[in-house]
Parts: structure tokens; C-alpha cells; sequence
């Protein structure tokens, strides 16, 4: 009985199984019409309800695959294309019969994805209870597999092959600037992006194409990338891989999948632009050397973009410019000492000595500022102000700046000639601008304390000899000096300038004083700066020595008891190498006015009560004056050798010598009715006295060292040798870079002086003693 | 495509004969009604807008009607729900029907 109605079972499944079997031939046949999806639908629940949805399954597989069997034989075998020479030659005639075979797959894949649903969609009942408890694809993915396994990855034809030649060859083309029809590749991708690879878990794509796509691609651009590099220049190069990078990307937007944009990019980038980093930087007459001498700054900007892909690239940037500003610098420093070589090879005249060598010391400092104006622009504008450029530009300025020993003089001297002469004119803001780019230079320099030794001299010579050109300037700077310092920086600076305005105030209140008191009047007009002495940086223990006239010195105390009585405890010292004098001298011709020095002056008094055809040796002059000889040999040049010939040598000739005799020039003329005879205010240090600043500097050194080192032990009690060193030249670092064994010197020193002492135990640490 | 897919109704028609016509979007609250009016091959029911269900009897395609309004009225609704009554000596072909219409 059972058999019979298993039997019955059986035959009434493959009658449905038959008809259902028949339905799917028709849908592949888009015939669908004609069917009952109703009845359909009702085979295959009847069918899963009789537990035969294995049968139904693999009954639908069987038909599924057989169909997809002749879909391949009949179709897409005679769509290959015809190979011609070699398939992967970029061949016209080849890309036809490509896009032919793309055309016919892709509307193969979509018959097949057609049917697919509807057959889902009959077969849903099965879907639903079936497939889930067999744990089998669901109906539509089975579609995909079947499709996957015997047309994309036929064992029997060689589609795949096809396949993949024709999209590679077809991306050939392409890249060598060929129409392609984008939409049959997409349609292909989007296939191999919908199979899956059941083992790799990942599309056809992936597995398939991907890998074959970069590989190729790497090849090409390899390829590509030599030639490039041997026909273009440096710009064009460029201009090219740019072009390269867009096109992929394109492509990738158009169709291929997103995530193979990733992947193409690196490969271009480093086909085409790692491997040739070098190469390209370094081209002669169009690399990155030449871009910055001319300032083309739109390709400076696309290197830096196109480099800015890949981890090398900034880097070598970084250095092939670093470098180039180090060259620079060192030919800037070179012009210095081929220029001091000259002018020692030369006259040895102090005057002409200094002259050249101040005007060495600006053109040193402005060609810095216009290097730098010049990599500030390249920052600017091709660099997009990349910090980390900025970084190797500072640390290649700071090198060469720091070469050149003399830059913290040549730089007060730039300031120093600014501010006496060179900020004329200029509106505020441009003022401002000048001393702001000082400032940038200032930065780099590693000994700010030299700096601030020559800052001070010349900021005294400006003051005392009324040579400033704008006292708003002046604070201008200090205020800057300030910030970037600190306070401590430029209290002496400002204490200076207090001085100064002191002064005129004494100097008004003393006028007033003498008009109300009843003491004769002196016979020239005395004015006098009071300068304290700590904030000065003159040299009072030698204070020179000098005669005056007995005028000048009644008019001297006449002051000296005005000034003491209303500041008691001062003491006070004349100064007579630094004043000067307007004298009004009666020539034959005429009167003139002549400013000269305080030395000049009692030169020049000298002659007063001397007949005019009478004349005073050297030795009497030195003898009655008592000032040091190299400033009497000066200041008498100045009055008998140089422009303006107050006096008359015997005999003549440049240099002053002992028994030479000097008359008064009654026969002087000159155009002007005031004249100014030059002191020779120094300029550029000779060898010496740069010997004597460095002393001075060091000395200054050592005691803010110690001054630091007790400082740190006095806090921390006890501290470790190298923890100490770095400690305190993290502290000095503002001023100057201190010499560890410098340090170490200094360490032992205050040892000595039982300051610290060595921690019993262990050598390497110190302990501070109170 | 056919001008029928966007007519309001549908028929559905039973073993015995019996025709019931509802609104389309009501209908489509079968998964199984659903599939095979929107499938994308030309079958003849979206042809003509028509189901016949060789397998419901009347009775039974009654009460699913009756139902698919019934979820349409209260679906996402905030009001009571009164319930949903179903005679019990119809309950299991109800339930093979419900099975097989996916609703």
C-alpha cells in the first residue's frame, strides 16, 4: 500500500517536475507570457510541501546549467575576437572585435539575470523553506554560480581568458588615447563585481581581474615612466604624470570598482613618481634647482602636490632645496671674505678699512634678506606654507648665518645703518617691515649675546652723536628686541635711552640755573649728556685723559657743582673721546662753522693765540693736549689729511708722523657755511678689537653660566651630570649655545669654590651646597 | 509593457469559481500575490491582472481578503487593534493558504 501511494507520490512529481522543468525553458526563452506564474508557484510549494525540495533544487540546477551550456557554445564562443599579432598590441581591428565580444556577453549576462529573478520568484516557496534548512544558495545566487562556473570560468571554453585579454587590451587602448565604449566594460565589471568566489569571499573582480589589472598596469607605467623621463623636461614630466593620475581616476569613477581606486593611484605614483624622484629633481636646466633660481612658482607648486603622494617625496625636496640654500649662503658668506681679502690686499688706510667694510656688512645682510624674501615667496606661493619646509629653510638659514662669524656684527651694523640713515623717507609700515625682516635674521643668529655687545655700541655712538634718524624707529626696534628676548634683554637699551632723556631735562634746568644765578657766564655753550655708567658700554677705567683749556674746564666745574649738588653720591667722569664741538672758525675768506670732535677742538684752541705763520709740532700738541696717540694720529687726519683741510701738514702726506708740523689753513674755502669734519666713528672692528669683543663675550659667558648651573642646583638639590648640562643649556639657549665641556669647566669651578660637591656615592651626581 | 500594471484592482479567483476583486496595493501585502504581479518577466497573470488559485477554495481566499484589509486598515496604527477572528474549523487550510501566500 505504501509503495503504491510513494508511486503515485512520485509519478505526480515528475509530472510537475516536467512542467516545471518545460516553464524554465520557456523563460529562457522570454516566453514567460504564456505561463501561469500561479500554477508555477504552486508546483514547486507542492513539491517542498511532498519533501522533495532536494529534488526540485537540483532538478533547477540541472536545467539552469544545461541552458547556461548552450548559451556559451552558441553565443559567446563565436563572439571571440579574432586574435591578431599579439594580443596585447593596442590593435584597432583586435579592439573592435573586443568591444564585439564585450557587447554579447554583457547582453548574455543580462538575459541570465532576467530569468534569474523570475525563476526566484516561482521558486520563492523553496527559497523560503527549503534552501534555509539545507542550508543551500538561495535560488538567485545558485543563477550566479551556475553562471560563474560554466560561462566566466568555463572549463571547456576559454572565456576567461577572452574575458580578461579583451578588458585588459581594451584599458590599453584607452591609456594610448583611443575611444573606447566605456558602458560594455562597465557592464563586464559590474558582472565580475556581482560573482562571487565562494573561497576567497570576495567578487570575480577581485580574484579575477583585479590582480591581473594592477599587474599589467604596473608594467605599463613602469614602461612609461623611463621613457617619459628621458624625452620631457621637469615641467612637462609633470604636467604628464598629472595627466596619468587623472586619467585612472577617471577610469576608476567610470568603471571600474571604488576599491581598486586605492590601488591604481599607488602603483601610478610609484611607477611614475617615487622611482624617479631623484631624477626628475635633479634634471639639469629644468629641475627643482633651476625652478627656484627662475621662480616658477605653478611648477614649484605641482612638484610639491605631485610629491606630496608619495613618503619620499617631500623629504627629497626638503633636501635638494636645503641644500640649495646652504650653496647660496656659503657664496653669500664668500663675497665677505673675498671682499675683506681685497681690501687688506689693498690700502691699509683705517678709513678706507672700515668703509669698505661696512658697506660689506650691508650687502651681506640685504643679500640674506633677499634670500630669504625670495624662499619666503616660494613658501608662499608653490609651497602652500608647508611647516615642515619652513623647518628645513630655518635650519638651513640658521647653518649658513651661523658660518659666517662676523653676522652678529654685519647684523647690528645693517640696523645701525637703517636707523642713522637708511629709514628716511620710508612711511611707518615700511618702517615696521624693515625691522621686522632684521628681526627674522636676528632669530638665527646662535650668539645673541655678541650680537647684543655690538647692538649696544652702536646704539651709544647713535645716541651721544645725534646720528638716529627717528627716535620712534629706535623704540620700534628695542620693543621688538623685547619680545623676542625677553625683558632682561633690553634694560640697558632703555636705561640708555632714559639717559639721554634725562639729560635734556638737566640740561634745561641747568640753563635755568645759570640764568638765575649770579656766577659770571661761561664763554661757550655747554651741553652735557650724564650717561650711567652700567648701562654704557664704554670702557671707564681708561677713561682717556685730556687738557682742556682753562675755559672749558671753569665751564666743566661750573656744572660738575651744579649736577653734584642736586644728586648727592654720584660721582661723575669726563668723557672727552666721545663729545663734540661747534666751533665758528674766522678764515681769510670767511666764517665758518665746524663741527669736530672734542679732541679736534683742543686741537684746534691751540692755534687760537698763535700767530698764523707760526706752526705746532706733533710732539707739542700731543705734549700740551695729553691725549693717547692712535686718537691724536686720527683726529689729526681728520683736520689735515682728509676732505676738509683745516690744517696744513708739513710735510705732506697721509699718514701722520712724529715731527711733522702743522699751521693753520687761513686760506680755507669751501662753499658751505657749516662743515662737519668726519671722526672716524668706527665701523666694521679691525682684528684686534673683534679679539677684545670675543673676550669680553666669553668672560660674560662664563659667569652666566655659573650663574645658571647655581640656579638649577640651588632648585633641585641634586641632579645628575648630563641632566645638569642639559638643563642648563636649555636655559642659556636664548643668548647662546653653550659648549658642554665649557659647562663641565664651569661645574668644576664652582666645585672649587664649594658652591656644589661631588654626591659621595656616585660620581656622576652633584649636590648643591648651601 | 502592458498598460494593465497600473489598473487599481485585481481579481483573485478561487477553486470553485468564486471571484474576489481587491485593490491592487491591498493585494500586494502577499509576498506571494506580490511577486507575481511585479515579476519582471511578462507571466500571464501581469498580464492580465488576473490570479486564479486552483488550490484556495473560496471560503479560505475569503478570509485572506479579508485579512490583507484588515493589515492594511491597522498596519502602523496607533488605535486599538481589536482582534482578529478566525473560525477555527477553517484554521488549518487558512493556515496552509497563509503559508503558501507568504502573508
Amino acid at each position: 500500500m505504501s509503495r503504491r501511494f510513494q508511486n503515485a507520490a512520485d509519478s505526480q512529481f515528475s509530472d510537475n517536475w516536467d512542467r516545471l522543468a518545460q516553464a524554465i525553458r520557456e523563460i529562457h526563452r522570454k516566453n514567460a507570457s504564456i505561463l501561469s506564474f500561479e500554477e508555477l508557484y504552486r508546483n514547486a510549494y507542492n513539491m517542498v510541501l511532498h519533501k522533495n525540495g532536494d529534488k526540485l533544487y537540483n532538478g533547477v540546477r540541472e536545467v539552469i546549467t544545461q541552458h547556461l551550456e548552450e548559451v556559451a557554445k552558441d553565443q559567446v564562443v563565436p563572439a571571440f575576437p579574432v586574435s591578431g599579432a599579439s594580443s596585447s598590441q593596442a590593435n584597432s581591428a583586435n579592439g573592435a572585435g573586443g568591444a564585439n565580444f564585450l557587447k554579447v556577453l554583457k547582453s548574455v549576462w543580462e538575459d541570465h539575470t532576467t530569468c534569474m529573478l523570475m525563476i526566484r520568484d516561482i521558486l520563492m516557496y523553496m527559497d523560503r523553506v527549503y534552501a534555509k534548512s539545507a542550508n543551500v544558495p538561495l535560488v538567485y545566487e545558485l543563477g550566479l554560480e551556475l553562471f560563474r562556473d560554466t560561462i566566466v570560468r568555463s572549463t571547456i571554453y576559454p572565456i576567461q581568458n577572452h574575458l580578461l585579454d579583451v578588458l585588459l587590451n581594451q584599458i590599453l587602448l584607452e591609456r594610448e588615447n583611443e575611444i573606447i565604449d566605456r558602458s560594455n566594460i562597465k557592464a563586464s565589471m559590474d558582472m565580475l563585481l556581482e560573482l562571487t568566489d565562494t573561497s576567497a569571499k570576495d567578487s570575480v573582480y577581485a580574484t579575477d581581474f583585479e590582480g591581473r589589472f594592477l599587474e599589467t598596469s604596473a608594467e605599463y607605467y613602469r614602461v612609461e615612466g623611463q621613457m617619459l623621463v628621458g624625452e620631457c623636461d621637469a615641467p612637462e614630466y609633470m604636467k604628464k604624470v598629472e595627466k596619468r593620475l587623472n586619467e585612472e581616476e577617471q577610469r576608476v569613477r567610470h568603471y571600474l570598482s571604488q576599491t581598486t581606486e586605492p590601488k591604481i593611484r599607488s602603483i601610478v605614483e610609484e611607477e611614475l613618481i617615487s622611482k624617479h624622484l631623484k631624477t626628475v629633481i635633479e634634471m639639469e636646466n629644468s629641475g627643482l634647482i633651476p625652478m627656484l633660481r627662475n621662480e616658477k612658482m605653478d611648477d614649484l607648486g605641482r612638484m610639491y602636490k605631485l610629491f606630496g603622494r608619495v613618503i619620499k617625496g617631500h623629504e627629497e625636496m626638503k633636501t635638494a632645496i636645503s641644500n640649495y640654500i646652504r650653496e647660496l649662503g656659503k657664496d653669500i658668506n664668500e663675497t665677505v671674505s673675498n671682499s675683506a681679502t681685497t681690501a687688506t690686499a689693498g690700502e691699509s688706510h683705517t678709513t678706507g678699512d672700515r668703509q669698505t667694510g661696512t658697506s660689506v656688512a650691508i650687502r651681506w645682510v640685504q643679500d640674506v634678506l633677499d634670500l630669504k624674501d625670495k624662499f619666503d615667496k616660494v613658501q608662499n606661493l608653490a609651497l602652500s606654507n608647508d611647516k615642515a619646509f619652513q623647518t628645513a629653510f630655518n635650519e638651513a638659514f640658521e647653518f649658513f648665518i651661523n658660518k659666517n662669524l662676523k653676522s652678529p656684527e654685519f647684523i647690528s651694523l645693517f640696523i645701525d645703518d637703517n636707523l642713522k640713515k637708511g629709514l628716511k623717507g620710508k612711511t611707518e609700515e615700511e618702517v615696521d617691515n624693515v625691522l621686522d625682516k632684521t628681526i627674522t635674521l636676528f632669530r638665527f643668529i646662535g650668539e645673541k649675546d655678541v650680537f647684543e655687545r655690538y647692538y649696544k655700541q652702536h646704539l651709544a655712538k647713535r645716541l651721544l652723536l645725534g646720528r638716529s634718524v627717528s627716535d620712534d624707529a629706535e623704540r620700534g626696534m628695542i620693543g621688538k628686541l623685547k619680545i623676542e628676548c625677553g625683558y632682561q634683554f633690553t634694560t640697558k637699551l632703555e636705561g640708555m635711552f632714559n639717559d639721554m632723556r634725562i639729560s635734556t631735562d638737566t640740561m634745561t634746568d641747568f640753563k635755568d640755573y645759570l640764568e638765575k644765578s649770579a656766577l659770571e657766564r661761561p664763554k661757550l655753550d655747554l651741553s652735557v649728556t650724564v650717561l650711567t655708567s652700567t648701562f654704557w658700554p664704554m670702557n671707564l677705567s681708561a677713561s682717556p685723559r685730556c687738557n682742556f683749556p682753562a675755559e672749558i674746564t671753569k665751564a666743566c666745574d661750573t656744572f660738575q657743582r651744579f649736577y653734584l649738588a642736586r644728586h648727592s653720591g654720584r660721582r661723575l667722569t669726563w668723557q672727552s673721546n666721545m663729545g663734540s664741538a661747534d666751533i665758528r672758525a674766522t678764515f681769510n675768506a670767511r666764517k665758518h662753522d665746524i663741527n669736530v670732535s672734542t679732541y679736534q677742538m683742543v686741537i684746534l684752541l691751540m692755534f687760537n693765540d698763535l700767530p698764523p705763520s707760526q706752526s705746532l709740532s706733533y710732539e707739542t700738541i700731543k705734549g700740551e693736549s695729553d691725549i693717547p696717540e692712535a686718537d691724536l694720529k686720527r683726529n689729526l687726519q681728520s683736520l689735515a689729511c682728509a676732505k676738509y683741510k683745516i690744517l696744513v701738514k708739513e710735510p705732506k702726506g697721509k699718514e701722520i708722523e712724529p715731527g711733522d708740523k702743522f699751521y693753520f689753513n687761513s686760506d680755507f674755502t669751501c662753499q658751505l657755511q657749516r662743515i662737519k669734519i668726519q671722526t672716524v666713528a668706527s665701523k666694521v672692528e679691525t682684528e684686534g678689537e673683534r679679539k677684545d669683543t670675543r673676550e669680553k663675550v666669553e668672560e660674560a659667558r662664563k659667569h652666566q653660566t655659573e650663574a645658571a648651573i647655581v640656579r638649577i642646583m640651588k632648585d633641585r638639590k641634586t641632579m645628575d651630570h648630563n641632566l645638569l648640562i642639559a638643563e642648563v643649556t636649555k636655559q642659556l639657549q636664548p643668548r647662546f649655545v653653550p659648549n658642554p665641556a665649557m659647562i663641565k669647566k664651569r661645574i668644576e669651578a664652582l666645585i672649587e669654590r664649594e658652591y656644589l660637591e661631588r654626591a659621595p656615592g656616585d660620581r656622576r651626581v652633584y649636590n648643591y651646597l648651601a | 509593457m502592458s498598460k494593465n500594471t497600473s489598473s487599481e484592482y485585481v481579481k483573485l479567483i478561487s477553486s470553485d469559481k468564486f471571484e474576489f476583486i481587491i485593490k491592487r496595493d491591498i493585494a500586494l501585502f502577499s509576498g506571494t500575490i506580490k511577486n507575481m504581479l511585479s515579476s519582471p518577466g511578462q507571466f500571464m497573470e501581469s498580464e492580465q491582472n488576473t490570479i486564479h488559485f486552483r488550490d484556495i477554495k473560496a471560503v479560505i481566499l475569503e478570509k485572506v481578503c479579508q485579512y490583507l484589509y484588515y493589515k492594511d486598515r491597522y498596519n502602523n496604527s496607533t488605535s486599538e487593534i481589536p482582534q482578529f477572528n478566525i473560525d477555527p474549523t477553517i484554521a488549518l487550510e487558512l493556515l496552509m493558504a497563509a503559508d503558501f501566500l507568504d502573508c
